[in-house]
């Protein structure tokens, strides 16, 4: 075996250990506990609040909304990032500094837009 | 850093700031005006900045190749007169495009002014992409243009067609998107490198991974084949071209072809160009010559059993997939390896740009007050009603099939003749296969013409026809500049082989700023620099 | 020693780690991103709910991040980190657009199922 797998093997057998123990007890309380099944028992949260309708229902289109919306704005902070962690070494260069906080700036104007399209059209309207 | 040039990197990119300040424009006033106004204006407005873009682009052509002085400008996009060419013959079609639109959306209840919004974004990303020197600008600009393009495709919002096109074009294009990243990242892994001048200086040496590469070049070919729906991954095109509102089919044919095949004829050729390669060790030529003929029989053969013009003219839009992959097929390629393409692509694309909008606009007006169905009732006995239209029909369908005196006879010519000196007569075999699908296709374009002129059941029902000034313009124009390319296609002829030979230069322009691409590889991280560029599975 | 070898040569600087060789070999990577791959494409070729199609085509755009990473991580070069982030954003601008015509095509058919899109007959 190659050694460079050597400081695996503990973790292999700790998961060989791990499931082998829950399957064993798994597998005892099935053969060994009285199974006397009753409705109350059946019931999500036996103990706590009765359900009060289907969990599957049908829910606002908005929430599909607001989801998308979040998925875009929220990705562009990738490009921002970066951007700002390299930005104090660009400064130091004087024939590309404008270029790169030109160039973020630009980025920002046209999100900025992009989010004034969508105030305007209401998309984060939540009557 | 580079040699002093006089032109700034801001004039340099100008057309694609115009054509984005033109599309944030077009969504703000969108957004701002009433929502049930008219909003057609905003497809002069856009069309006007089309124009705009044109001028500068023009004026950039006549000092090409120019040089970005921002590196990472310059690494990204070559402003050369490929380019600027297939640039150029975007523009043109987007700018018909979009006029086609201004009375057409009104009259099928769908006139939004986002709608020119995402047509600027789309014509934006095509450029971008015809002059993409990197993977990453290239599939940047690849998705910017299918997304807006996936949006327009649904634009009729209350029209299930519209909507289920919209679904199946954004299923199949990110698909294909997904293959081209793959392609791009195996690429990537055999050459270290997502430049195209570099990845072919990484191939030609025999540290590269050929089977990693291998993979990557069939993924992109895949990729490739889905978006300009060549003959195997052609499914999806009949029914987006069909569902999908006419003045965006005519965009979706026009510019999103051209735009494909620009962009990929410079990746291939610049990237996998080298001799070597070509038919050897990454046949990718050979593999095109395949789908070639397949996309020519499948196309035409099909479109024969159409009776919509839609969808006819969808399928036909596969046939000329197949004749513009042949223009692919012989570049010549000088000893250092140097390729670069004659005429026949960016003429034959400008041709059938010219001739697919003059068609797709005929279509929009017969497709008058919110029909779905474009079926031969539609425009039998056109000449009649509107004897203008049922001309710029015809001129369109002898454009297709490539009639004398039409911009389509002579972009076939050049193309045949381009295949059979590059090729020293080798593919003589696909240029019959060619002028044998250019017969069966008279059988369908002529029908056209004679259900246009001779039939006249349709005046007991008539179809009210699109009384739009900007409509017919654009389609007469269309239709106008086919002739014109036609009869005196010298200039064109002469502008397309400059275009088609400034791929050339790439190496040279590659050549020219080793030494800068080194001082800064190191400045930035400058543990790479011992690294092996090629990797070994 | 305990630590991971794989662990540990992330720690060495680059170059040192391009000589000494890393436990996982970059064809498991491949392996593993190229499975991904296919579980995503016979996603979309084969189910028909269009949600499961989105979701099979993230998994094809996130398989390939994997193999841009592994190939940028066993070539010590940047770019495959960058295309990474442009591949993730892209992505979601996809995913937008998807979720907004899958809401288009319920309100048509109240359902969001492929096989029944049939106003386009083939």
């Amino acid at each position: 075996m190659d050694p460079n797998y050597a400081p695996y093997v503990p973790v292999a057998v700790v998961s060989i250990l791990v499931v082998g123990l829950a399957a064993v007890i798994l597998l005892l309380n099935r053969m060994l506990g009285p199974r006397r099944p009753t409705r109350e028992k059946g019931i999500p949260y036996e103990s706590g609040v009765d359900p009060v309708s289907h969990p599957r229902r049908r829910f606002s289109v908005k929430f599909y909304m607001t989801a998308i919306l979040f998925l875009v704005f929220d990705l562009e902070v990738v490009f921002i990032y970066p951007w700002a962690t390299r930005f104090k070494a660009w400064l130091a260069d004087d024939a590309f500094a404008p270029v790169a906080l030109g160039s973020m700036l630009f980025f920002v104007l046209v999100l900025a837009l992009g989010l004034v399209y969508e105030w305007k059209r209401g998309a984060m309207n939540w009557e | 850093m580079q040699a002093a040039t006089t032109t700034s990197d801001l004039a340099i990119i100008s057309p694609l700031f115009i054509v984005c300040a033109m599309g944030l424009v077009a969504l703000l006033v969108a957004v701002f005006t009433p929502k049930d106004s008219f909003k057609g204006w905003l497809g002069y407005v856009v069309a006007f900045g089309f124009a705009l873009a044109l001028v500068a682009v023009v004026w950039l052509w006549k000092q090409a190749p120019l040089t970005l002085s921002n590196e990472s400008l310059f690494f990204a996009l070559s402003v050369d007169h490929f380019g600027l060419g297939l640039t150029a013959v975007i523009l043109i079609g987007g700018l018909l495009a979009a006029l086609t639109a201004v009375d057409y959306l009104p009259s099928q209840r769908s006139d939004h002014g986002e709608y020119y919004a995402l047509v600027a974004f789309a014509v934006l990303g095509m450029m971008a992409m015809v002059m993409s020197a990197d993977m990453l600008t290239f599939f940047v600009a690849l998705e910017l243009m299918s997304i807006s393009v996936y949006v327009l495709a649904g634009f009729k919002r209350q029209s299930a067609f519209s909507t289920e096109a919209a679904m199946k074009y954004f299923v199949t294009g990110s698909f294909a998107s997904a293959l081209l990243l793959l392609g791009i990242a195996f690429t990537y892994g055999a050459t270290g490198s997502i430049r195209f001048t570099e990845i072919a200086e990484a191939l030609a040496s025999p540290q590269a991974s050929l089977p990693i590469a291998q993979f990557g070049v069939v993924m992109l070919l895949a990729a490739f084949f889905f978006k300009v729906a060549a003959a195997p991954f052609h499914m999806w095109t009949p029914d987006v071209y069909e569902g999908a509102p006419t003045s965006v089919t005519a965009l979706m044919a026009t510019g999103v072809k051209v735009a494909a095949f620009g962009g990929f004829a410079r990746m291939f050729l610049t990237a996998f160009g080298d001799a070597r390669f070509r038919t050897g060790d990454l046949p990718w030529e050979t593999i095109i010559a395949i789908v070639a003929v397949a996309s020519m029989f499948a196309g035409n053969l099909m479109a024969l059993a159409q009776k919509n013009l839609k969808r006819m003219l969808a399928y036909s839009a596969i046939a000329h997939t197949g004749y513009i992959m042949l223009a692919m097929l012989a570049a010549p390629t000088s000893g250092d390896g140097t390729v670069w393409l004659g005429p026949g692509l960016i003429f034959y694309l400008l041709g059938y740009t010219l001739a697919s909008i003059a068609a797709f606009g005929v279509a929009s007006v017969v497709s008058g007050n919110d029909v779905e169905d474009v079926n031969e009732v539609a425009y039998a006995g056109l000449a009649k009603r509107s004897p203008a239209h049922a001309l710029i029909l015809a001129v369109a369908m002898l454009s297709l099939l490539g009639i004398p005196l039409t911009a389509g006879f002579i972009g076939k010519l050049t193309i045949f003749a381009e295949v059979l000196d590059g090729s020293h007569n080798e593919y003589l075999w696909i240029v019959v296969v060619a002028v044998i699908n250019s017969i069966i296709s008279a059988f369908y374009y002529l029908r056209v013409i004679l259900v246009a002129y001779m039939r006249d059941e349709a005046a007991e029902r008539p179809i009210q026809l699109v009384s739009s000034r900007s409509l017919t313009l654009a389609a007469g124009l269309a239709a106008f500049l086919t002739l014109v390319v036609g009869l005196v296609p010298s200039r064109a002829l002469m502008a397309s082989g400059k275009a088609g030979g400034s791929l050339a230069d790439s190496k040279a322009r590659a050549a020219s700023t080793a030494t800068v691409n080194d001082v800064h590889t190191e400045a930035d991280a400058p543990a790479t620099a011992s690294a092996p560029k090629a990797t070994k599975l | 020693m305990l630590t991971p070898p794989l662990l540990a040569a992330a720690a060495a600087p680059a170059a040192h780690a391009a000589a000494q060789q890393p436990a996982i070999p970059l064809s498991w990577y491949l392996a593993v991103a190229l499975i991904l791959f296919a579980i995503g494409s016979i996603g979309v070729l084969a189910r028909r709910n269009a949600l499961t199609v989105l979701m099979s085509v993230e998994i094809m755009l996130n398989a390939v991040n994997l193999v841009f990473l592994a190939f940028a991580r066993f070539q010590a070069d940047m770019t495959g980190h960058v295309i990474t982030f442009f591949v993730i954003a892209v992505a979601a601008a996809e995913a937008a657009v998807g979720l907004a015509l899958v809401m288009g095509l319920f309100r048509h058919k109240k359902a969001v199922n492929l096989d029944q899109m049939s106003a386009l007959r083939s």
